[in-house]
């Protein structure tokens, strides 16, 4: 017997990479609480656990409203390409309408509780045959009547039902603050088998969006935020931290960096499905090296992604004729596609998923990035991190090996970024180096590290000409001293 | 059987079957009953025989006792034992001083 015998059965959840953080999906015939502050999804994540029962084998849903009216949510979510009245037409949706409507403050004069709610969402459920069922969202009716007591009662009393009728069900409630109790009203989560929560926190000047899996009775899950973002055709796409699963095959293939001399630093070139990292100060080549790599790939006959965070599709194109390389020719023969976008033109998040797109449109075999900084810069220091975990996973288990440019601040500085995550997530390290000899500057480039593998210890001088980097002899040791010590 | 006259008011109750609130709710309701005799009609609806009304009227809420006529429509939510409230809401004749 495995560990996965004891596992509760799963069911889609219809939001991309959610099922990843939830391994597998969201537990069948169980209920799940999806917490969130105002603005963090909530509806639309109910909204898109029915969309993606529907469309994935069309099985009919409930959705429970306490808040929105049903018109609202018709018109609102049309714009994700969902059509929820054509599906109410085919018997694939139903609402049951338990929002507040103008005029029905009727006068209270004793006792009372929520059974017809009860009733409503049962027969709801049974006539439609449905397997889904979502709530949404509990404060609201909470709020409803001075009383909470009838409230919690009968949510108590439908999350009984809903498991009687064998339906998996989303109920979404809110919260307060984003590292707060878990819901509002604080009873919520002791009605549920499952905790989820969507957080929209403001860090820095920068909203993160990510989503947590708290608790998930009878069954394991990935841990931590992981982040997600909003797609108008899409909904909901979470983008699962899972780099740390190391489940990827690691490969023994060996490719190229473009630079022969490098190759043989490498003791035989890079790895393939590894991510690669150059390092330097400014001016010292990096852009250069990624170019290398690239011409490198496409004269073995492999598809190259380039993208630039940096410059500009021209700038690239003329640097790398000066150096020898055609980039023009390269993609008109289907070999090359560069993508340049501005960093600031969208946040981490939709960086990474344009990067997803481009490599499931193109197909390439290596992918370059220059540079990781530029991102930096535009980004907080978790979501930079959370960025890198993702890239290095994409890259890994999409069989790709991918290069990675960062800058260091000092000329002769830190070999490394100091809050670059980037080293620990990388396969190997490639550092640039200004280093002073005497009166001269000369440059270096030392292979740091090189997993799973023997590398060359020695930094390397190299020089820079119209033909690109050529790499010469090891600088003597007690030669050459760091420029920083020099200065 | 006919009646002689109309009735000055016509009440409905929507209750759900076997919930106390709703069964002390239908005990209020014949005891006004008792008391207004023919001015009063009412019409008992347990919404656990009839779900479809309780979603076309959206009630999520029981016992609720609503008057349809003389407009405008009123509308009491609870077990109905607070008796002054309910007069004064649904614009009952009060009982008499004492």
């Amino acid at each position: 017997m495995t560990i996965n015998d004891y596992e509760v059965a799963r069911l889609p959840s219809g939001i991309e990479g959610l099922d990843t953080v939830l391994a597998g999906g969201l537990p069948q015939r169980r209920l799940t609480l999806v917490s969130g502050t105002a603005g963090s999804g909530k509806t639309l994540c109910a909204v898109q656990f029915l969309a993606g029962g529907i469309a994935d084998g069309s099985e009919p849903g409930v959705f429970v409203t306490f808040e929105e009216r049903p018109a609202a949510i018709r018109r609102n979510f049309r714009s994700f390409g969902w059509d929820v009245g054509a599906w109410e037409d085919a018997g694939l949706w139903r609402f049951v309408d338990a929002s507040p409507q103008p005029g029905d403050d009727a006068v209270v004069a004793g006792a009372f509780d929520l059974t017809s709610l009860v009733v409503r969402v049962k027969h709801a459920v049974a006539e439609s045959g449905a397997r889904r069922v979502a709530l949404d969202s509990t404060g609201t009716l909470v709020d409803h009547f001075a009383d909470p007591v009838a409230a919690r009662r009968a949510l108590l009393e439908i999350s009984a039902e809903l498991q009687e009728a064998g339906v998996t069900s989303v109920m979404t409630s809110e919260r307060l603050d984003d590292y707060g109790p878990i819901t509002r009203h604080g009873f919520e989560e002791f009605v549920a088998d499952n905790v989820v929560i969507l957080r929209n926190a403001l860090e820095g000047e920068k909203r993160r969006r990510t989503v947590e899996v708290l608790k998930l009775r009878g069954g394991s899950h990935a841990k931590g935020e992981h982040l997600f973002t909003i797609k108008s055709d899409h909904g909901l796409i979470v983008v699962p931290r899972e780099a740390v699963t190391l489940d990827y095959d690691v490969s023994g293939k060996r490719l190229t960096s473009g630079l022969p001399e490098l190759d043989a630093m490498c003791c035989g070139g890079y790895y393939d499905k590894s991510l690669v990292l150059v390092t330097g100060p400014t001016g010292t080549g990096k852009s250069l090296m990624a170019t290398h790599f690239i011409a490198g790939g496409v004269a073995n006959d492999e598809r190259a992604l380039l993208l630039s965070f940096e410059e500009s599709r021209g700038q690239l194109v003329h640097n790398a004729a000066r150096w020898g390389h055609d980039f023009e020719r390269m993609e008109a023969e289907g070999k090359l596609r560069i993508v340049a976008a501005a960093p600031e033109a969208a946040p981490l998040e939709d960086h990474l998923l344009r990067m997803k797109e481009s490599i499931a449109d193109f197909g390439p075999d290596r992918v370059a990035i220059d540079s990781l900084t530029a991102l930096q810069r535009i980004s907080t220091a978790k979501s930079f991190r959370e960025y890198l975990l993702g890239l290095s996973f994409h890259i890994r288990t999409q069989a790709l090996i991918g290069l990675v440019t960062a800058a260091t601040d000092e000329l002769g500085g830190s070999m490394i970024g100091g809050d670059l995550h980037v080293s620990t997530v990388s396969d190997a390290i490639v550092v640039l180096q200004y280093v002073g000899r005497g009166a001269e500057i000369a440059r270096g480039v030392v292979v740091l590290k090189m997993r799973g593998s023997d590398h060359d210890k020695a930094m390397r001088e190299y020089t820079v000409d119209d033909h690109g980097m050529h790499i010469g002899e090891p600088l003597a040791l007690r030669a050459w001293t760091r420029l920083s010590e020099v200065l | 059987m006919l009646r002689r006259s109309m009735p000055s008011s016509v009440l409905r109750l929507y209750v759900v079957g076997g919930t106390p609130p709703s069964e002390r709710a239908l005990h209020g309701v014949e005891r006004l009953r008792a008391e207004l005799g023919p001015d009063v009609e009412v019409e008992v609806i347990d919404l656990r025989e009839r779900p479809e009304l309780a979603e076309s009227e959206r009630i999520i809420a029981t016992p609720l006792l609503v008057r349809v006529s003389p407009e405008p429509v009123r509308r009491v939510l609870g077990d109905l034992s607070d008796v002054e409230r309910l007069r004064w809401s649904l614009g009952l004749p009060g009982q008499d001083a004492t």
